[in-house]
């Protein structure tokens, strides 16, 4: 078991103010080390989350951000995992305390895929998280390998883009609530049907932006923790899998394989046999609407997600409340701070201390967050739980 | 702070030399894995059969007839795109659609061009005449 003693994260936009990532990664770690009531001195290790160097002009990303934290000496590397990068962050963090490498750790995602190139050049960078050979190489964005994902998607399980609309516009009214978020929006069904066609079945409101941001976790063993700090919420559960890399390899292009292997492994860890009767909130990763269905299937939240997602199971006032931070449709999504992301809104709502709008009246007692990279490639699964009982 | 990085790459095909050869020319060559025939396109590093040790003896090359079925299609802003199986191959291929505008069930593969990594296909409502 890891305690989450503290946490932390910037607004997530397109940064117009002249800040960098370095500055937004200091604020989410800054935010983060005060909420845990620890001092830079007690941390022993840390783990930098960001998806490309291509983004940020900077190669060895943890080496500058130790620094600029003043944590020099301190064990320091960088996970990546595509757009699983935060969460692949998370389990190496908690990886460290479990082993017993490391006591206290800081682990903080950041990504500037908002400001620092055009929407164009990003679009283009995105296409070599497939198979470059194949894919990314040929031009073919990651709109339209998604778009063929919901095809097969749609195709198999009777999902119509009236579901994926629904989606778009339930996250992004989440949004509303959430200060720190990129587009809070209130639009209909229709304005999401009305928007640009990008890659059919996927309009523009279909899709998440590009974002700016920083996130941070101080994530501590049990004993390591201040007194104060011993009942905050923990990770009970990490799970990690893949799936193959090219749609065509895949039995189903349609299904997440490889993040119901990732959520069968944390679920075991955490003790989960009946997920959508254990978990009352997810986090999940909706780099497109319909992303966030073919999620809610793989992570095994129902036994029959599509009655169950229209019949408002999933949304705040349901069962099992998901993306209640706008997702990275509405909250953003720089891409290295969104795993993380999730992480610090799974923590404050078991903690209760989420924004007033958004906080559960009854806060979970489980929670999970979801990434992946490529489409549901590397994908991993975490599972926070409040205080034991 | 403007600044501009640009990067002219050199990038070794590999075991995907022969295939790549093929899509210039507009010529659809497989890989086949010598234990199980699975025939992939574009080829798979290694064969779902799992008994290969991944080595190039354990696989041989394969030239099919350059058409296929389209399985999911997407057209939008970027252009069309389809998932694709191509007749004699086991796995989909995405595909970049040469004519957007035209619909139809059946491809056949075209030369790539400028797109050299890039499986193109030419789309038509029936299926397209082969040369065996």
């Amino acid at each position: 078991m890891v305690l989450v003693a503290g946490t932390g994260m910037t607004a997530f936009n397109r940064r117009k103010d002249g800040s960098g990532f370095r500055d937004w990664a200091s604020d989410a770690f800054e935010e983060a080390l005060v909420a845990a009531q620890i001092g830079r001195s007690d941390i022993d290790a840390l783990v930098v989350a960001s998806e490309s160097d291509y983004f940020s002009m900077q190669l060895n990303p943890a080496s500058v951000l130790s620094d600029d934290f003043g944590l020099s000496g301190v064990s320091c590397q960088r996970a990546e995992g595509g757009g699983a990068s935060g969460q692949v962050a998370v389990h190496a963090g908690a990886t460290l305390i479990l082993s017993g490498l490391a006591r206290r750790v800081a682990v903080v995602g950041f990504e500037p895929s908002a400001s620092y190139l055009s929407g164009a050049a990003v679009s283009e960078l995105y296409g070599y998280s497939f198979d470059a050979w194949t894919d990314g190489m040929s031009g073919v964005s990651s709109t339209a390998l998604y778009a063929l994902s919901a095809k097969a998607f749609m195709a198999r399980c009777g999902a119509t883009h009236d579901d994926f609309a629904a989606i778009a516009v339930q996250n992004r009214t989440y949004a509303c609530d959430n200060p720190l978020a990129h587009l809070p929006l209130e639009i209909t069904a229709e304005d999401v049907r009305d928007s640009t066609m990008i890659s059919d079945p996927y309009r523009r409101l279909d899709c998440s932006p590009l974002s700016d941001g920083a996130a941070a976790l101080i994530l501590t063993h049990p004993d390591a923790a201040p007194e104060s700090r011993r009942a905050c919420p923990r990770i009970t559960g990490i799970g990690a899998g893949s799936d193959r890399v090219r749609l065509g390899d895949r039995s189903d292009p349609g299904y997440f394989a490889g993040k119901e292997i990732a959520a069968r492994r944390a679920y075991a860890m955490a003790g989960i046999e009946h997920p959508h009767r254990q978990i009352g909130l997810a986090e999940v990763y909706d780099a497109y609407s319909g992303a966030q269905l073919q999620a809610i299937e793989a992570l095994g939240l129902s036994e029959d997600f599509l009655a169950e997602f229209r019949s408002g199971c999933f949304a705040q006032s349901g069962r099992l409340p998901v993306n209640l931070s706008g997702g990275l449709m509405g909250q953003g999504a720089p891409v290295g701070a969104t795993g993380v992301a999730q992480a610090v809104s799974c923590v404050r709502q078991i903690d209760g201390t989420y924004h007033s709008g958004l906080q559960l009246r009854d806060p979970p007692r489980v929670a999970i967050a979801d990434t992946h990279g490529g489409v549901a490639t590397v994908c991993a699964v975490t599972v926070f739980s409040g205080e034991a009982e | 702070m403007k600044y501009q990085l640009v990067l002219d790459y050199h990038l070794g095909e590999g075991a995907l030399g022969p295939y790549l050869e093929g899509l210039s020319e507009g010529i659809a060559l497989a890989r086949q894995c010598r234990r199980c025939d699975r025939v992939t396109f574009p080829p798979e590093r290694n064969c779902t059969c799992q008994s290969q040790d991944n080595l190039p003896a354990s696989f041989g090359w394969k030239t099919l007839a350059g058409t296929a079925t389209i399985v999911h299609r997407t057209d939008g802003l970027g252009g069309g795109y389809a998932l694709a199986r191509f007749d004699g191959a086991d796995n989909l291929a995405v595909c970049r659609i040469d004519n957007p505008d035209e619909e139809g069930a059946y491809a056949t593969l075209l030369a790539t061009g400028e797109y050299r990594p890039a499986i193109t296909v030419e789309i038509s409502g029936e299926p397209f005449e082969t040369v065996e």
